[in-house]
């Protein structure tokens, strides 16, 4: 490679960048010039071997997001008069699901099926019930189900309460309350948004031994509320509300131990 | 089909096309195979919330620089949990790196092309990839595996176009140099 000539133009032509009335008397030079040639046929190897390294996302990528996707939009779409259609979206999503299935087996798919009926008893369990807004009731439990279709939870992990708080800070316009109760039994997982009621939410991750608690938190004037309870599909689910914030804590954890949340919190 | 459906619909169909580039970006950027998938998703999430502003026909480079702000967020957030990442080669002011010595093969020593033309196991390719610094990393990652023209990859990176090229020329000397190195060593010890 000791050739005086441009060889940045020989890069510009094949990134195809250079101008059209240079490229013939490139294309010349790195024909001609034996130095020119090395270099662009070296480009070529090198642009050849990067191809071939290019990271490929799992097969199971492409079915959660568009699952994601679908919450999203239902989620989007849904004013405070949602319409309560119980099974057929969870036949939709069902639908959706078959190709994740297939890559995570027959395990994942019962789960996924009692997560699904779940939401399909939720919508049913709105319907009869009053309470802290059943449009709630159902994001809560869309977004714990969610949360475990995932492989993490979190999106950020707790080495202990001061990396979960400084977080969701820039995040959410409001500083959910985060407790370490790890001596309540509660072991702080982590921390995550989620998108409940229409906005963004902080979400907590507890665990108590093998059960994962989503504990979601926001803003909610008004004076502190006992808690009220709802089981549904084994799932048990608590809202109260408590110093201008509205929580939802959802597990699959036995009621009276979930019920000790409240009083911690 | 009501509107949201059919918004949904379109998203999916421009946004999936280009899940692969996606991911593929978000990997280089966090190195790590789960969390480049969560981070994909977290983009596309909002993407879609977004895709209503978007105007023109090709959404790849808008997608890009979504994915691209979500991964360095979540490097910024892993780089707190657990110090690994070093931060300020990360940000894209880290230019003053640049002036690294510029590539130049010994006479006598095998050609890079020769190296270069074999096919090198994707395991070298990597390790080369990794000991470039992210800002040339990313740049020649979305020139040669994403095909990105200058323009595209200057618009996400929010960097200069000057300095595109300066990024993706300074990449390819220390690829060009780290593989030939990486394939000699690895053919040495395989003799
Ligand atoms: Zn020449």
């Amino acid at each position: 490679m000791r050739c005086d000539h441009d060889r940045a133009r020989i890069a510009l032509l094949l990134d195809g960048e250079l101008p059209a009335p240079e490229r013939d008397a490139v294309t010349r030079q790195a024909s001609d010039c034996a130095d020119c040639r090395r270099y662009q046929s070296e480009l070529l190897a090198l642009r050849g071997q990067l191809r071939r390294a290019r990271a490929t996302p799992s097969p199971a990528l492409a079915d959660r997001l568009r699952l994601r996707l679908d919450y999203e939009a239902a989620e989007m779409a849904a004013g405070p008069a949602r319409p309560v259609t119980p099974g057929r979206r969870a036949a939709q999503l069902l639908d959706r699901l078959e190709p994740y299935w297939r890559a995570y087996g027959r395990q994942a798919a019962a789960v996924l099926a009692a997560c699904l009926l779940s939401v399909a008893a939720t919508l049913w369990w709105v319907g009869q019930n009053a309470g802290p807004g059943p449009d709630q009731a159902h994001d809560v439990l869309a977004a714990h189900v969610r949360s475990l279709l995932q492989d993490n939870s979190v999106q950020v992990a707790s080495l202990d309460t001061h990396t979960v708080k400084p977080w969701f800070a820039g995040r959410l316009d409001y500083t959910p309350v985060v407790k370490d109760l790890a001596a309540d039994g509660f072991k702080l997982e982590g921390g995550r948004l989620d998108y409940v009621d229409g906005r963004r939410v902080a979400a907590l991750v507890y665990l108590r031994r093998l059960h994962r608690i989503s504990l979601f938190i926001w803003p909610a004037e008004g004076p502190e509320t006992a808690p009220q309870r709802a089981k549904i599909d084994g799932y048990n689910l608590i809202s109260w509300r408590k110093a201008g914030m509205r929580f939802w804590a959802i597990s699959d954890l036995d009621e009276t131990e979930l019920g000790q949340l409240p009083e911690l919190l | 089909m009501d509107p949201g459906t059919a918004a949904l619909r379109d998203f999916e169909r421009q946004a999936l096309a280009h899940m692969d580039a996606a991911y593929n970006l978000a990997f280089w950027l966090v190195r790590e195979r789960a969390d480049a998938e969560d981070v994909v998703q977290d983009a596309y999430l909002r993407a879609f919330r977004a895709f209503a502003t978007v105007t023109g026909d090709d959404i790849k480079p808008w997608l890009l620089t979504i994915v691209r702000n979500v991964a360095y967020r979540w490097l910024s957030v892993r780089k707190r949990r657990t110090n690994v990442i070093p931060l300020d080669s990360v940000l894209p002011n880290a230019d003053r790196d640049e002036a690294g010595p510029v590539f130049e093969i010994a006479s006598d020593a095998p050609s890079a092309e020769d190296m270069l033309l074999g096919r090198a196991d994707q395991a070298l390719v990597h390790r080369a990839l990794d000991r470039l610094p992210p800002a040339f990393r990313e740049t020649i990652i979305l020139r040669e595996m994403e095909e990105l023209s200058y323009r595209d990859i200057a618009r996400i990176t929010e960097a200069p176009i000057g300095t595109v090229m300066s990024r993706l020329a300074r990449a390819r000397d220390q690829l060009k140099e780290e593989l030939t190195e990486l394939i000699a060593k690895e053919t040495r010890n395989a003799l």
